[in-house]
């Protein structure tokens, strides 16, 4: 489980982004799937889900992170970016999809 | 030794700030005149868009090395006098208040220069609960909301190639509304668009910022998607109004027309930073309790 509130103080910034994708990275690393938590954040901007998650892309298709990362506990803005964020970019990142 | 003295507006709004400029010199130009003072002798109402950016420009301006006087600014206490004395402007530039003028009133946030480090913190712990306590909207319901103003703090940082500006927000209880304008001084988004895309005007160097995907990479992760979520939450989904000043244009954008250009200053003066002016109505806002979800693909 990557708690997302553990490990940075909010979800505002590439760099804070950058922390939660390598969080994200090492549990599926490790484990094959993780469940990302954002109980008690209550916003994110694009910066911070770029590099949490988009970011993800280069790593792995898009199918696949949907199989292996379950993101919960998370309120409806974050969740609706997270959804257009990763679904525009696999369109245009060769292989995301 | 150059001088110059510049009559402000009657309304102070930042193109008639501009038109003031006329005849003088080139804000753009490597060097300022020794001394400029602005005469507020005219000035009968100040918007929160002119009040952001003639702090901006004075600002500008210092670090150009100029000297920066005010004049005529506390012979009468005139209502738009001792609003932007309220709201801390001349306590900022002259170091002191100038009137009696009373405690700032809750509908109104002080001016403030922010710098990106500290401006993310301002949002959550002064902006919304400010704004939850003007709107009676719950903080957790303004996520939209305060995900703008941040994604505007993180266009700064990475696009502006200075980190300072300021911002100042009004609460108009007669129409349930909040404008927030914030402002830096930095190269503008015409500049930057520009450098892939030299053949655009201003005008639409700025609306193609604004489209999903598009990116200069003022930071290397940037994959366009800032400006873009800001028209989409504040346009789009709330029905309020953007006004982008920014390196020569002058554009608003609206759910009935989308971007359309606004009246541009007889010239820019070269005054390069950006203004962005969101006007937003709370009505359309969810107020139910916001829901938390568990698995969202």
């Amino acid at each position: 489980m990557v708690n997302v509130k553990d490990i940075v103080p909010a979800c505002d910034t590439n760099a804070q982004g950058d922390m939660i994708r390598k969080a994200i990275l090492a549990e599926l690393s490790a484990r094959g799937s993780v469940e990302v938590s954002f109980e008690g954040v209550t916003n994110a901007t694009s910066s911070f889900v770029n590099s949490a998650f988009v970011d993800l892309l280069a790593d792995y298709p898009f199918a696949e992170i949907k199989r292996r990362v379950a993101v919960i506990r998370v309120h409806r803005q974050i969740a609706q970016l997270i959804r257009s964020r990763m679904e525009f970019e696999s369109k245009r990142v060769p292989h995301a999809a | 030794m150059a001088e110059y003295l510049i009559r402000l507006p009657q309304v102070l709004r930042v193109t008639d700030i501009l038109d003031a400029f006329d005849g003088c010199f080139d804000l753009s130009s490597c060097e300022a005149p020794d001394e400029i003072t602005f005469d507020f002798t005219d000035i009968g109402r100040a918007l929160p868009t002119g009040i952001v950016f003639l702090h901006n420009l004075t600002r500008y301006l210092e670090a150009k090395g100029c000297q920066v006087y005010y004049l005529n600014n506390n012979q009468e206490a005139t209502r738009a006098l001792k609003f932007m004395d309220r709201i801390g402007f001349f306590e900022d530039h002259v170091g002191h208040r100038l009137f009696n003028s009373g405690a700032m009133t809750g509908t109104t946030l002080r001016l403030r220069e922010f710098d990106t480090e500290g401006s993310h913190q301002w949002v959550t712990q002064t902006f919304i609960p400010w704004l939850a306590g003007c709107s009676g909207i719950a903080e957790p319901n303004l996520a939209d909301i305060q995900v703008c103003v941040k994604e505007i703090f993180n266009n700064v940082q990475d696009h502006a190639g200075t980190r300072v500006g300021s911002v100042f927000a009004q609460w108009y209880p007669n129409g349930e509304s909040v404008d927030i304008a914030i402002s830096d001084f930095g190269r503008g988004i015409p500049a930057n668009v520009r450098r892939l895309l030299p053949e655009l005007s201003a005008a639409e160097c700025v609306i193609k910022a604004f489209e999903e995907g598009f990116t200069t990479k003022g930071h290397p992760a940037n994959q366009g998607a800032g400006l873009h979520l800001l028209r989409q939450n504040v346009v789009d989904q709330l029905e309020g109004t953007l006004h982008v000043i920014s390196g020569g244009a002058v554009m608003h954008c609206d759910f009935r027309k989308g971007f359309f250009p606004g009246r541009v200053s007889n010239r820019n003066h070269g005054y390069t930073g950006t203004l962005i002016n969101i006007s937003l109505p709370t009505q359309r806002i969810d107020r139910s309790e916001v829901a938390v979800e568990d698995g969202i693909w």
